[in-house]
This record gives structure tokens, sequence and C-alpha cells, in this order.
């Protein structure tokens, strides 16, 4: 009986333990366990964007396109916990307006601006950066800017990453100092072989939503699937700007490898065509509103940090999720009824 | 009733079991895919790691003394930049990218790159942490979208060093 009750105690402690899934993103990469978080001293941020080599179906205007953007920030700020009336977090992102900025990265002795920029095409795409003697060559990262190109070395057929967030920080505090997120765009750009049409880099973004366009039609080939949503993309990025790592990392050590159901926006992974991830789940939600809460300050974790040191460490707190947490509470209630019955069982039994 | 208890019991079991269950899963390229995309394929050490800015951004320059090349060539000391990394106060994450340890055993899907350093093709698909005859790729930072490996390929992920060079050298 007494091994009963500890297994009940248990389960309920560890569903306890594991209200949330999510994780920050620390001064180690790759180690959720190590480091400071990183945080935005500021509650209200800005950011801009430079769509203008964009080729996608569904966002032919800049209106439409800056829609998106902005609607995927705006669902981190506008944040609210299930059955609340307003927002849970008093993060403020704001859209600066559309930019020419094509500069990634951070300025020590200068103006910084927090950007998210459709690059069209890798910068090793020879009909991206034409000529392959240009200056810009001998400074990495220097093509990218002048080209507005994809410069991560993973351009070509081989391409398989969506989008990049560089994010800037105080290596000491952890503060974040400027954040730019990167979108692999199409070139506009396509190569036959074998017949076979083919986008020569970069991904066929919209704006359109999965009813729109098809990865059938050239130059992608592919069947049963849509263009890469740059809502669904945007809000992922979105999520690592204002401090969030990957959720449902399985590599990750424990508790930081726990994923909720359903699947959170910061989950690492997407399927061509899909929108939901448009909006935030329940975790993101208790993500942005445990770090930036409403009247509250942010809270830290790490050595130094600043505001509030909190008790919770970089991963949400503790990290799990709800999907998880009500497995291990449903998992507590059949322990319970076990526990029960044997009692009763053995109330009878007593004389 | 002990059935009745059992029967509970291997029910949450079963519940607490499904933990894993919801693991993100990503479909990324194939092996093979990377070795046609890269100009070279090395097995080698680190041997040095450090950061620097470039320009706007900082870049972590990593020497590896290389053991054997598996496709294209290579020197006998290569350098590869990888962005991110900490110069002073400052630092950068760019997620997705390849991170290298010093002393690591690795192997490197490696693209020619711009200022006179190899780049990572595949960014943490193309760098494989070899341990005791395994090698695996760090991908916890990858975002990957949903797209089918070809029949008879493999995608990166964790294998045998063995395997691995057997695919990279069976791609002419």
């Amino acid at each position: 009986m007494r091994a009963l009750r500890a297994i009940l105690a248990l389960a309920t402690l560890t569903a306890a333990a594991h209200a949330s899934a999510f994780v920050r993103m620390t001064t180690a990469p790759q180690h959720p366990d190590q480091g400071t978080c990183l945080w935005w001293r500021p509650r209200s941020l800005t950011y801009v964007v430079n769509f203008s080599d964009f080729k996608g179906q569904g966002c032919s205007d800049t209106v439409a396109r800056s829609a998106l953007v902005q609607a995927s920030f705006q669902a981190w700020a506008a944040a609210t916990r299930a059955g609340a009336a307003s927002p849970c977090t008093d993060l403020a992102i704001a859209f600066g307006g559309e930019s020419a900025v094509t500069e990634v990265g951070y300025r020590q002795n200068g103006a910084n601006v927090n950007l998210v920029v459709y690059r069209h095409g890798s910068c090793s795409d020879p009909t991206v950066v034409v000529d392959p003697n240009d200056p810009c060559h001998a400074t990495i990262g220097a093509c990218a800017t002048k080209y507005n190109c994809w410069d991560h070395g993973d351009g070509g057929l081989t391409a398989n990453t969506l989008a990049l967030t560089t994010t800037s920080f105080d290596a000491n505090s952890g503060e974040i100092l400027d954040a730019d997120v990167e979108l692999n765009g199409w070139s506009g750009n396509t190569s036959t072989t074998n017949g076979v049409v083919k986008a020569t880099s970069g991904w066929y973004f919209t704006c359109a939503g999965p009813d729109k366009g098809s990865c059938g039609d050239p130059p992608y080939g592919q069947t049963g699937c849509n263009w890469v949503d740059v809502g669904n993309t945007v809000t992922h990025e979105a999520g690592h700007v204002i401090g969030l790592d990957h959720a449902c990392v399985a590599a990750y050590p424990p508790p930081y490898d726990s994923c909720p159901a359903p699947s959170p926006v910061m989950a690492p992974t997407a399927v061509i065509g899909e929108t939901r991830r448009r909006v935030l789940t329940s975790d993101d939600v208790e993500a942005v509103c445990t770090i930036y809460p409403a009247g509250q300050p942010t809270k830290t974790c790490g050595s130094t940090g600043t505001s509030t040191a909190s008790a919770t460490k970089a991963a949400g707190g503790g990290c799990s999720t709800a999907g998880q947490g009500s497995l291990l509470a449903l998992a507590g209630l059949l322990i319970a009824r076990c526990w029960r019955t044997a009692r009763r069982s053995s109330d009878l039994a007593s004389p | 009733m002990k059935l009745a208890i059992r029967r509970s019991l291997v029910a949450a079991v079963l519940l607490l079991a499904a933990r894993g269950s919801f693991a993100a899963v990503g479909v990324p390229v194939s092996v093979e895919d990377l070795a046609r995309g890269s100009d070279a394929v090395v097995r080698g050490k680190v041997t040095g790691v450090s950061a620097r800015w470039e320009g706007t951004r900082i870049y972590t320059f990593t020497e590896v003394d290389v053991t054997s090349v598996w496709r294209g060539s290579a020197p006998a000391r290569i350098r590869v930049a990888t962005p991110g990394g900490v110069v002073g106060r400052i630092g950068q994450r760019v997620d997705g990218a390849a991170v290298f340890a010093p002393a690591e055993e690795v192997v490197v899907f490696l693209a020619k790159g711009d200022g006179g350093a190899f780049r990572v093709n595949g960014l943490a698909q193309g760098k494989f942490a070899v341990r005791d005859g395994t090698a695996s790729p760090d991908l916890a930072h990858t975002t990957f979208l949903a797209k089918e490996i070809a029949t008879g390929e493999r995608r990166s992920e964790e294998m045998s060093v063995e395997e691995l060079e057997r695919r990279v050298r069976s791609i002419r």
C-alpha cells in the first residue's frame, strides 16, 4: 500500500512540475541547461521588413506580405491564456515599416534594427550572384548583404532550412541586443534535369494559405503539398526573436526534451502548406507570459541577469506540457483509482 | 479485484510510456544529397576553435586536421566558418548552424565559401560528431520541412561511421 501511495505521489508531483514545455534560449547554444537565458530588456520592440525581392503566391502586394508578418509577431504580443479577457504579457512588438535593409547582425557602435528579410535564392547560385569575381566574396556574409541572398551553406537542391534567426546578445547578462530573421526564399530561377524542372535554390513562400498553389506545379514537382506559408514560418521565428528555443527536442536532457500536444509553434518541424503555426498553442502562450508577464518584471535565469532572478531554469520553468502533464495526471488518476480500490479492499478485510 | 488493480496499473504505465510519442519528427535531406552538393567530405579532428567579427556578424572558425577525404579534395588542414559565437561581451546565436567542440572527431560536408574558409553544407545536418564508431549530427536547432528521401538513401541522422562513409563514397 505504501508503494502505491508513493507511486501516486510521484505521478502527481511529476505532473505538477511539468506544467509547460517551452524552452528558453541561453548563451550556450545547444545547451538549454547551461548559460544564461536570453531576454529583452525593453517591453517594446520594433522590427522592419524587407520583402522587396519576394517571389511567391498570394503576396504580390506589399500590404498582404506585411500584414501576415505583422500578424505573426502580434500573435506573441497578444498572447492570452484560455478563458482570460486580456493578454497575459505586455510585450509590445511594433511594425516599423518596410525597409531596404539587407544587413543581418549587430553594429557595436551604431544603430541597429531588428529585421525580417526575404533572401531570394542562395549566394552560391550563379544565377543569383552572377559575378564570381565580385569583391563581396572576400568577406563572409558580404554577398548576402549586397545581393540579398541566402548565405548559410545549404543552397541549391539540397536546401533544407526555411529560415534562420540571428540573435545578438550580451554574453554576460543574456540581454538580447538585436534579432534578425532571414527567410530562405526562391530565386525565381529553375533548372531542368532529365526533363524535370526544379527550383535552383530556396523555397517558394506564400501568404495565400493552403488552398493556393501546389508543389506539384513546377518548379518543385512534388505531389500532394502546397507552398511554404510565410505566417507559419515567421510566427516560429518570432518566437526565437523574443528568446525562445525549440521545444520538443528529443536530444535535450530532461526536462528540456518534453513535448506537448498539440505541437507548439516552437517545435522544430514544419510541413509544406501548413498554416496552423500562425496561431500560438497554450504552451507558446505560457512561454511569452512567463518570461514577459504583464505588469511584472522579466523573468531571467542563470548567473547574472537583471530584473528579477527567477528560480526557474532555462526551460519554461519546468518544461513540459499540457499534453504530457495531462497524460501524467491521467496516469496518476488511474493509480489513485487502483490505490482506492486496494484500500477499499483492505478496509473490507479489516477486522 | 486484483485483476482490476493490475489493469489500472498497466494502463497507467502505458500512459507514462507514451511520453515519447510526441517527439518532433523532421524529414531532412539525405546523406547522399548532401554529398552530391558538397565540394568535399572529410573526416578529421578539431584542433582549434575561435570566433571573430566579420562585418556585423560573428563567425566561429574551426581548424580541422583532415585524416581522410571521402569526396572531392581538401588540404591536410582546413578552416571551417560557421555563423555565431562569442567575441568579448557580445554573442550571436544562429540556430541551425553546426557547432564544433575542441578535440572533437568529426565528419564534415564542405562547401567552398567566401573569405577563404569552407562552410558546412546543410548547416547542422552536414556535420557529424564521431564517437565510438558512431556518427551523429546535432539537429536540435534545425527547422525541417517534410520532404521525401529518395529510395535507398538515408537522411542525415545517427549511423555507423562505416555506413556514412559508404554512402558518401557511393556518390559519383
